[in-house]
């Protein structure tokens, strides 16, 4: 991965603008749908406007951050007098893209004068393994980071480990700060229905959050193992490694972006 | 469980909260070992300052009904507040008069006071909520 032209950025954000711009259409009827059903709700007069607020918003914002991703590598490409493409420059995109819809919508939300006895945490809205990937992802990353600078090959290729280092931490910290505020956002008034709604919808946001951030941090995995296997039994390695960063990880992200999981109720708990 | 704020009372708002956390947990309502939600949770959700819900949280800390640790948050105490008798009366006739002043601004009678009073306990008793 090279580092992009600065000058191409302005003629990236216009296309993510035009992205912007066109995906607000009306949301249709299957994704809110799909949207309760993956959090056990039921589509009702109350919910329904909450869910596609929701989604109105966040389609938007992380199709137009994997817009503008996409198209800044491949202006980058035709600068080069090639067609490209690279995944990781959309998962960047679309985590961007999450970030910034996370923004609006916390601007979205007004505080109320009563609020639900009910600890907000991710142990609530996230399943174990979602729990446990972004922090995993991240120690492998610093671990592999870590073992290849002390390798010959590694020792040569500080600046692009010092990259792959900074992209993880800077995400992870990102990652947690937009965690926390999402957990922070206040409730809407409303009927228990309401509620349940918004719980489902934080659950969404940290799912796509989570699900971003790690797929980014497992392409910095890649690239380390990459690293590490340069020289070595390089072509034994190359066809898993090609097929992880094509298959796998975006198969991986994809899943834990749309992983179903009910929150529990207030009385559950 | 939830925590609603009277704007216009006069009442002010970290009383407020401590006064209906201490009611729940006192009611059987929010049983031991129940996680509080965090201070700045809570504030953000009734739009308060942070040093609002903490001074509230300090304070059923210090009447222990909640505990209070680093890393695990504020739980719902499990020993029962160490009230003496006339502690337990004096809370008592400040509730009692406090509905009973309520009952008068809305113009109801001793007993029909009386009687909402009953029905709320046959309710809570059919819903099956624990007192103590």
């Amino acid at each position: 991965m090279t580092m992009p032209d600065p000058m191409l950025a302005p003629l990236a954000l216009a296309v993510a603008l035009l992205v912007f711009v066109f995906a607000d259409m009306p949301v249709a009827r299957h994704r809110v749908t799909r949207l309760a059903a993956r959090h056990g709700l039921t589509v009702t007069v109350d919910s329904g406007p909450q869910l596609i607020a929701y989604l109105v918003v966040t389609r938007r914002w992380r199709a137009a951050g994997a817009a503008f991703g996409c198209t800044l590598y491949a202006l980058q490409g035709l600068a080069e007098q090639r067609l490209a493409f690279s995944i990781v420059y959309a998962v960047a995109g679309w985590f961007a893209g999450a970030l910034l819809a996370e923004v609006r919508l916390a601007h979205r939300t007004s505080p109320r004068p009563a609020a639900l006895l009910v600890r907000r945490t991710s142990e609530r809205y996230l399943p174990p393994p979602l729990r446990a990937a972004l922090p995993l992802s991240v120690a492998t990353c610093l671990a592999l980071a870590a073992i290849t600078v002390t390798t010959p090959a590694g020792s040569q290729a500080g600046a692009r480990v010092a990259l792959w280092t900074g992209t993880a931490v800077l995400v992870s910290v990102l990652a947690w700060v937009a965690r926390r505020r999402v957990l922070l956002r206040p409730q809407p008034p409303g009927p228990p229905e309401v509620l349940a709604t918004d719980d489902a919808i934080r659950s969404r946001s940290l799912h796509a959050l989570t699900a971003s951030a790690t797929t980014l941090m497992l392409y910095c995995v890649l690239d380390e193992l990459a690293r590490l296997s340069a020289g070595q039994a390089s072509e034994a390695l190359a066809v898993p490694l090609v097929v992880a960063g094509l298959v796998v990880v975006p198969l991986a992200g994809w899943r834990m972006a749309t992983s179903p999981w009910r929150v529990p109720t207030a009385a559950a708990q | 469980m939830i925590i609603e704020l009277d704007p216009d009372s006069p009442t002010p708002p970290y009383e407020q909260i401590r006064g209906q956390i201490a009611a729940m947990i006192r009611s059987g309502a929010l049983p031991a070992k129940t996680r509080l939600p965090t201070i700045r949770q809570l504030a953000a959700d009734l739009g308060l300052a942070v040093n609002t819900v903490a001074r509230s949280y300090r304070e059923l800390e210090a009447a222990r009904l909640v505990v209070t640790r680093v890393r695990h948050g504020t739980t719902v105490a499990e020993r029962k507040p160490d009230l003496s008798r006339t502690e337990v009366l004096a809370t008592l006739d400040t509730a009692a008069r406090a509905y009973r002043a309520a009952a008068r601004e809305l113009g109801v009678s001793l007993d029909e006071a009386v009687h909402a009073l009953r029905q709320v306990d046959r309710d809570d008793t059919r819903d099956g909520v624990t007192r103590d």
